[in-house]
């Protein structure tokens, strides 16, 4: 529901720099609006509170005119009953600053015109009047100075008194009025000041939030995805609102998964395909080798009862090639069953010693082939391994044939040690000769498939250079490792070491296990 | 002489290796395929069964089912031959309730030592 303004950002048909930009000059266009406002609120307060001091003057200057007036009917007073010169002076002076104030107030009073001329004539005439009664009492005529006092000045100075008490009211009234609009003023600059500040921190949060949703949503969304692409499920799609360059990047995206996803699936159909084929091939090929060494078997069994031994070493060589090949059908599907990663281990536990002497037994004729005894030392503690003895076998029969092959006259040492110094407790078997041994270089490609160490070596040795590769292979599955010295003309040294307790299969292993093979066999 | 049942489809197979276990003293008897062999096994009472895995009409993993599941048939030891040199196959085999299991190409002689095994166990209980 509130979705929908970063969708709308998301939505609008620009570039994200100018998304960016147009967020930031909101943003600072809101500060400069409220700052302008301020300023405006600020000046306001200002100019009331100018008028309000105005006021005060205004009112305090109406209260001077007021007492001046009051003691300046005192003074006259009082000089009547005292005509002395002094007196006299004095009171004539106080007419002058009667004027003064009068000159000053007219700054302050352009409002009230009016009354201030009335009150300028009535003291004009109160003046004449004031100069008059001292004029008479200097000619001390008294009687008539104080007849004039009393029928001119005092009602003069009543009516004066009046004139300024009206305008001291009315600048009083003025004033308590501005001080309650300047406290209403306040009151609502507040409001409009705090609801700006709301208003501008708020929708700039609010902008924000839209355009960081509107870009950071999408991103989330394109990380999701390519975990799922890096994870091999290439089902989804993204799909983001953008029309930015986030918008294209999510649409590269989803081409880039569709591409992806086509090439797997043709990849994954050509892995089938030439997994299905080796199936098929070794199958084939295996039929007709079955025969040839077979029969050869057969003829070689009937040479010898019907002791025709001529035709026997033929015989021989016929099954020695028919074996070879088979050797290296077997190796070529083993290597790439282990590619395509279908090979599956079958833990089963059993002696390890006796599967030594097992696979010792094996490699004897090979061993005298080329005139070398074996020595095999085998720890008492060996006890028995958790594995896939197939494959253990597999390893130890490479190791050993490799040996025979690369020695004549010679030694081959087997050694087997049960070696508890590691968590898990490993077995470790070494296969020593004193045949050719290896240089550095030759080392080097030593586990990779069809490498063997050099091309006169497979000449003269023969081997399809795909048994160390399979047994590094097969190594590594177990949780092993393999490892290899060698001295050119002295011999070559290998240790392999495997855990005496393999983990438990997995149960995918087992299911595909007896899902069967649909080849049609021989 | 003990009487093996040689279950095969491939007739130079077949040939040779009834001729090989005949030459060796066996009394051979044959069958094409599986339900073929099922049927031979009921009537002919061997002891001992090699049976191919591939087989057509009823392959070998089913037919070893059935003959174990027969009482006449369940006690005959059965060594499952196939060209799957594929892990897992000879749990498969055994799942299925071979007694052994050997690969193809026959290495004859190892075939041979698991026959008289085989054998030698059901004579002795």
């Amino acid at each position: 529901m509130k979705n929908w303004l970063p969708r709308l950002v998301a939505k609008a048909p620009f570039t994200v720099h100018t998304k960016l930009i147009g967020a930031f000059f909101t943003i600072a266009a809101l500060l400069i609006i409220f700052g302008i406002v301020v300023i405006q609120v600020l000046s306001g307060i200002n100019r009331r509170s100018e008028e309000l001091s105005q006021l005060r003057r205004k009112v305090a200057a109406f209260r001077r005119l007021q007492h001046d007036t009051t003691a300046q009917l005192y003074s006259v007073t009082s000089a009547l009953l005292s005509p002395e010169e002094q007196t006299l002076e004095s009171s004539l002076r106080q007419l002058n600053e009667f004027r003064y104030d009068l000159d000053r107030l007219q700054f302050v009073t352009r409002d009230e015109v009016e009354l201030f001329n009335k009150i300028r004539k009535e003291h004009e005439q109160l003046v004449q009047m004031i100069i008059k009664v001292v004029e008479l009492t200097r000619g001390h005529e008294f009687t008539k100075a104080n007849e004039l006092r009393l029928t001119k000045t005092v009602p003069l100075a009543d009516i004066l008194e009046r004139l300024t008490n009206e305008m001291v009211n009315r600048a009083e009234a003025d004033m308590e009025a501005k001080v309650d609009e300047s406290n209403r003023a306040y009151m609502t600059s507040r409001w409009v000041v705090i609801g700006f500040a709301v208003g501008s921190i708020g929708l700039a949060i609010l902008l924000g939030y839209a355009v960081s949703s509107s870009l950071m949503g999408p991103v989330k969304l394109m990380d999701n995805q390519l975990r799922q692409i890096a994870s091999g499920d290439f089902s989804k799609r993204v799909e983001v609102p953008n029309r930015d360059e986030l918008g294209t990047l999510a649409d590269n995206l989803n081409r880039m998964n569709n591409k992806l996803r086509d090439l797997y699936q043709q990849l994954d159909a050509a892995s089938r395909h030439k997994s299905d084929f080796l199936a098929n091939m070794s199958h084939e090929l295996r039929t007709p080798l079955n025969a040839i060494i077979g029969y050869s078997e057969m003829l070689m069994e009937e040479a010898e009862d019907r002791d025709r031994k001529g035709s026997i070493p033929d015989l021989q060589k016929i099954r020695a090639s028919g074996k070879h090949l088979l050797e290296l059908i077997n190796a070529i599907l083993d290597i790439s069953k282990i590619e395509a990663g279908k090979v599956e281990l079958f833990p089963e536990a059993f002696n390890v010693k006796a599967l030594i002497e097992e696979v010792s037994g094996t490699v004897q004729p090979l061993i005298e082939k080329n005139s070398n005894i074996i020595a095999i030392n085998c720890d008492d503690d060996l006890g028995d391994m958790y594995a896939d003895i197939t494959k253990v076998r597999q390893i130890l029969f490479n190791l050993l044939s490799n040996a025979c092959k690369f020695t004549e006259h010679g030694t081959i040492t087997l050694d087997a040690v049960h070696d508890y110094s590691e968590r898990t407790s490993r077995l470790l078997v070494s296969v020593i000769d004193t045949g050719i041994g290896m240089t550095e270089e030759q080392m080097g490609k030593l586990f990779q498939p069809f490498s063997q160490a050099d091309i006169q070596t497979a000449r003269k040795f023969g081997g399809t250079g795909l048994g160390l590769a399979i047994t590094r292979q097969f190594c590594e599955m177990m949780g092993g490792d393999i490892k290899v010295r060698s001295e050119r003309g002295r011999g070559t040294a290998f240790t392999v070491r495997l855990p005496m307790a393999a983990p438990p299969p997995r149960a995918d292993a087992i299911s595909s296990a007896t899902s069967g093979d649909s080849s049609k066999s021989v | 002489m003990p009487r093996i049942l040689l279950v095969e489809d491939n007739e130079m197979n077949l040939d040779m290796l009834s001729r090989r276990l005949k030459r060796k003293g066996y009394e051979v008897v044959i069958a094409g395929d599986g339900e073929a062999g099922v049927a031979m096994a009921a009537s002919e009472r061997p002891d001992l069964i090699l049976m191919d895995m591939s087989l057509p009409v009823l392959d070998g993993w089913e037919a070893t089912r059935r003959l174990k599941g027969m009482p006449e048939t369940a006690t005959v030891p059965v060594i499952a031959l196939t060209s799957h040199a594929m892990a897992g196959d000879r749990e498969k085999a055994m799942g299925a309730g071979c007694d052994d299991y050997d690969t193809k190409p026959v290495d004859f002689e190892r075939l041979l030592v698991k026959i008289e095994a085989l054998l030698k166990k059901q004579e002795k209980p």
